[in-house]
């Protein structure tokens, strides 16, 4: 039981660690919290699943055009309503946002329904049983890909021009821009490739939770704590935080109340935080003088 | 202070324009010869109004409103009630009480509407309650199973559909009799329509002598279901009884297939909806539900087949659903009631002639009887099963004793 | 405290709301507005907060839901009059704020964001599940308060209360800000560790500004439960708090009068738009973007350039300069 609670507990956060990452993704660089995030994934799991039925388009053609249109969408958004407010105080861009997700919940449940469905395409693959504890494949692919992303953001930060382009814009734009770096267009890029992520972790997520309208919410709200939880600033903290956030969850619904768990994460939550403000992999947090 | 009364008079003339745009709709309407000052009631038109969230987490129920906007432009269509058109306006709430009170205090006081109809959830329901009552403007089948509608009973309340607590006896009546089930568990959504469920299935219980082997809450938001999966396993349940709408069902239906619980799950009337198979696929097969009209997938039926023609008439483009379904029903007992009450409309004769109906079936609800102090419409429900990828009734109406 | 009697123009605006009533006759109007009066009190709270203190608090309708209950309760269970269970439910819920604060002393920016969003949602699933006490789902039913003899039964009369409340706490706000401890606030939010250096105890005014927030949305839930006349847990959820937030922002954060121009807003506008079909949402959410977009300082910008335009105003107003108002992103990151 402990040990199906604890398989259970990660699956369950490495899809809270999917939606994670490209929030902190786009927090590194752009210092931007979005709270548009859920909706802009959840359209990108509609384009996949009419690309699907519509079109006719194979799984991974549909998967690549949705990707696309995520690119299309974040460039759009960072062009056009995130660009023009960058004289605004920070709080008016997260309220922006929220705009951005009234907007966009609606005009899909317009273009979509309100009503759920499955998505159009899954792995046709029972669970892997091991004696008794059960493996989704689902589980297994969406774990995968959130490591192969953490991974690889990672290398890319640290290895690539573009990435020390992006960690120099974080760091400090108006020396960025000395250098020679177009913080716009790094901008322009993490918006493109943070909604291609979370386009991407949506419809891997879809499979299990079904496709509709308010179907990332939750988990974003979730992807949220479990960000904030590993350090806000650190990929690799992002995921452990969201790992360890949806074991906390399973374990307190297994042992303690099935309908509080996610209070108790919650609280868990605060309480790690008075004791480490930063988060589990958090760095310091700078005082501006 | 000069500057104070400079801006009390911009500020006057804002609320001015502010209001006056609030109210431009009672201005487009001529006062036309009333009949004895009945609210809403004129020579050729009955108002009616009602609330639906078009937004927010429970849009999907939105639906509803169409159709019964749909059913009474179709009455229209066919001359009306009377001679009398039925001019049918409702507005979102986004599911939020307090917005639910202003849209009331609205159509009661600015548009004058006669009754309201199908107005939607619970607590949106009880945030009105006394202000309908003080102002006596009925309230017919309001959208929810809560037996606190027609518990006490209300003058102008009339609840349609057979509420949560009746249902939760009927499930667990069915589970013990029809599936002979020894080891019960089951799931109970924290909130009204879970508790009062669950309330009404100990009634049978007890009767029986029986007891929950396993007995576990959870929220409607919940995702995961894997932990409750495990203990039902682990209390070696025959039967699970489970209730909420069709988005946990689903999750759980296929979290329970991907676990290999194999025992039957019988599930509620609200989650008892296309959206539930479409969700859950395959691992719906087999699953119990409760409904208290007919499905939208017994296109047969020629209720059904009735309700498709009129909602694809006047909503072309748009697909006939449960909810649609489910408001033509609210819709309907409305107009019966009007034609019952007669020419000489008034809110009294109007509760007077619903409150005399005995076994109604003409509508897409079942045997809806009312009377002195009774004011839940029906009382039973069916069950059924999916098989193929639809729901195939199991049984007749089933009634509580 | 302040020297002089200060009248600040809110004041006078909300004067002006006074006579709403004889003009306006339909109740929905007035308790709109009276809903609106109830959010502003939040608002002004919330200000005062983020604004002035610069904590945000992302989970503020859980303030707002501790206090509605705990007058709700004491109406209800021990037959208290109203007004002792409104200034209990605004004490009570000013030491939850207390409570809240402490933590928040350690944490900053997006943390405390996060931690008070699951502050946000822990709230309404305790009061679900402490059915004993709250009635669950169920909900209560506040009775209307009462003043000796007299009912505030009408809307007309509800939103008096609410307005005259309303008043007085936008009143003790606005001449809280002109004393030393608004002084040491808005010292705070400039820079923290000039502030510091200056002698002002940082932690203890951090402190004191998550109370007295919590304290106005105390009130506010107090006048919300009697007025609307009916609670339950999942009135106060996270939605309603990002209506607070965006209410503050549209309204402006620079001064407290900011939030009654955004509740106004936000009661209001979806209230213009609520029989489009279908589009409710997405128009609400283009007014917001619209109103952030093209006023980031808010409809109190908008507000100052009028006033500037017509006739310079008399009285200083103890107001933030809008530049430090959170960070901008422009200036660089640590």
């Amino acid at each position: 039981m402990v040990v199906q609670q604890l398989i259970s507990g990660l699956a369950m956060g490495s899809i809270y660690a999917l939606v994670a990452l490209g929030v902190v993704l786009l927090y590194k660089t752009s210092d931007v919290i979005n709270f548009g995030y859920s909706e802009m994934s959840m359209v990108g799991a509609f384009v996949a699943a009419t690309l699907i039925i519509s079109l006719g388009l194979p799984y991974p053609l549909a998967f690549l055009g949705a990707l696309l249109f995520g690119a299309l969408l974040g460039l759009f958004v960072e062009r056009f309503a995130v660009r023009p407010m960058h004289k605004a105080p920070h709080i008016s861009v997260i309220i922006m946002t929220l705009a951005l997700f009234m907007i966009i919940n609606g005009t899909a449940g317009l273009i979509w329904g309100h009503e759920g469905r499955a998505f159009p395409y899954k792995l046709n693959k029972d669970p892997i049983d091991i004696s008794g504890v059960v493996i989704s494949w689902d589980s297994i692919v969406i774990f995968s890909v959130t490591l192969l992303f953490m991974l690889s953001l990672f290398l890319l930060f640290k290895y690539t021009l573009i990435g020390v382009a992006m960690r120099a814009a974080a760091q400090n734009k108006t020396a960025a821009v000395l250098m020679g770096i177009s913080v716009n267009r790094v901008f322009s890029l993490t918006w493109a490739a943070s909604t291609a992520m979370g386009i991407g972790g949506a419809i891997l997520i879809a499979p299990i939770i079904f496709l509709e309208v308010n179907m990332m919410q939750e988990i974003l709200i979730k992807g949220f704590a479990g960000a904030v939880l590993g350090g806000f600033t650190s990929l690799p903290g992002a995921v452990i935080g969201s790992l360890l956030l949806g074991v906390i969850e399973s374990l307190a619904g297994g042992y303690i109340s099935s309908d509080l768990k996610s209070t108790f994460a919650f609280s868990l939550l605060i309480l790690v935080l008075c004791i480490k403000p930063t988060g589990i992999l958090g760095g310091k947090a700078i005082k501006k003088v | 202070m000069k500057s104070g009364r400079t801006f009390l008079l911009i500020f006057l003339s804002l609320v001015l324009v502010l209001t006056a745009g609030c109210g431009g709709q009672d201005g487009k309407q001529p006062q036309q010869k009333k009949t004895a000052d009945v609210p809403g009631v004129t020579e050729d038109t009955i108002l009616v109004g009602s609330w639906v969230p078009m937004s927010g987490p429970a849009a999907a129920y939105g639906a509803a409103a169409k159709g019964m906007d749909a059913y009474f432009k179709k009455v229209n269509d066919e001359g009306g009630v009377h001679g009398r058109k039925i001019k049918f306006i409702y507005e979102d709430d986004s599911y939020q009480p307090a917005k639910t009170v202003a849209i009331v205090k609205r159509m009661v006081e600015q548009d004058k509407v006669f009754a309201f109809c199908g107005g939607l959830g619970t607590s949106q329901n009880m945030a009105v309650q006394d202000y309908l009552i003080q102002h006596d403007v009925p309230n017919i089948a309001p959208a929810t199973g809560s037996s606190m509608i027609a518990n006490p009973p209300k003058k102008g309340w009339f609840a349609l559909y057979t509420n949560y607590y009746v249902e939760g006896y009927l499930k667990t009546k069915f589970i013990v009799e029809n599936l002979k089930a020894k080891r019960i568990a089951t799931l109970v959504q924290n909130d009204d329509a879970g508790k009062e469920g669950n309330a009404g299935a100990k009634e049978y219980l007890k009767k029986q002598n029986m007891e929950y082997v396993l007995e576990l809450p959870f929220n409607i938001s919940d995702l995961d279901f894997s932990s409750h999966i495990l203990k039902i396993k682990e209390a070696n349940a025959d039967a699970v009884s489970i209730g909420s709408v069709p988005k946990p069902i689903a999750l759980f239906l296929k979290q329970a297939r991907d676990f290999g619980l194999k025992v039957p799950i019988v599930c509620n009337m609200a989650a008892c909806s296309t959206e539930t198979i479409k969700m859950a696929g395959a691992a719906a097969e087999g699953a119990y539900f409760f409904s208290w009209r007919p499905l939208i997938e017994d296109v047969e039926n020629p209720k059904v087949k009735r309700h498709i023609e009129i909602f694809k008439k006047y909503y072309p483009g748009e697909e006939p659903s449960s909810f649609t379904l489910g408001g033509q029903a609210y819709a309907e007992l409305f107009v019966e009631g009007l034609k019952r009450a007669g020419k000489d409309l008034t809110r009294d004769k109007f509760v007077q002639a619903l409150e005399n109906m005995k076994n109604w079936n003409d509508g897409l609800a079942h045997n809806v009887t009312y009377g002195p102090g009774q004011r839940q419409g029906q009382n039973s429900l069916m069950v059924v099963q999916v098989k193929g990828g639809k729901f195939v009734p199991v049984t007749g109406y089933i009634e509580k004793d | 405290m302040a020297k002089k009697f200060y009248l600040p123009f809110p004041v006078i605006i909300v004067l002006c709301l006074f006579f709403v009533p004889l003009v306006i006759k339909q109740s929905f109007i007035i308790y709109l507005l009276s809903v609106s009066a109830i959010y502003s009190i939040v608002g002004v709270g919330l200000i005062l907060l983020l604004g002035y203190s610069g904590q945000i608090s992302i989970g503020h309708a859980a303030f707002l839901g501790i206090g509605a209950y705990i007058s709700a309760l004491l109406t209800i269970k021990t037959g208290l009059a109203f007004w002792p269970a409104l200034l209990l439910s605004a004490v009570g819920t000013g030491v939850v704020g207390f409570l809240i604060g402490l933590p928040a002393l350690r944490l900053h920016g997006h943390y405390l964001a996060i931690a008070t969003l699951g502050f946000g949602v822990i709230v309404p699933q305790i009061l679900l599940k402490w059915e004993k006490l709250t009635h669950g789902f169920k909900g209560l039913l506040p009775p209307k308060p009462k003043l000796g003899s007299y009912v505030f039964d009408t809307d007309a009369s509800l939103y008096y209360l609410n307005l005259v409340i309303a008043v007085i706490l936008v009143f003790m706000a606005y001449n809280m800000l002109r004393s030393k401890t608004g002084r040491a606030l808005i010292a705070l939010k400039d820079n923290d560790l000039a502030a510091q250096a200056m002698g002002i105890n940082i932690a203890r005014y951090r402190v004191m500004a998550f109370t007295i927030s919590a304290f106005y949305a105390g009130v506010a839930g107090s006048l919300y439960a009697h007025s609307v006349g009916f609670i339950s847990p999942y009135d106060f959820n996270l939605w309603l708090s990002f209506n607070f937030l965006a209410m503050v922002v549209i309204g402006g954060l620079a001064s407290i009068e900011g939030g009654i121009y955004g509740a106004l807003f936000v009661v209001l506008v979806p209230a213009l738009f609520g029989r489009i079909k279908d589009m409710p949402h997405i128009i609400f959410g283009v007014c917001l973007f619209l109103v952030i977009f093209l006023m980031p300082t808010g409809i109190l910008g908008i507000r100052k350039k009028l006033s500037s335009l017509l006739v310079s105003f008399g009285g200083k107003n103890p107001e933030v300069p809008v530049k430090t108002v959170l960070r901008g992103r422009e200036s660089g990151n640590e």
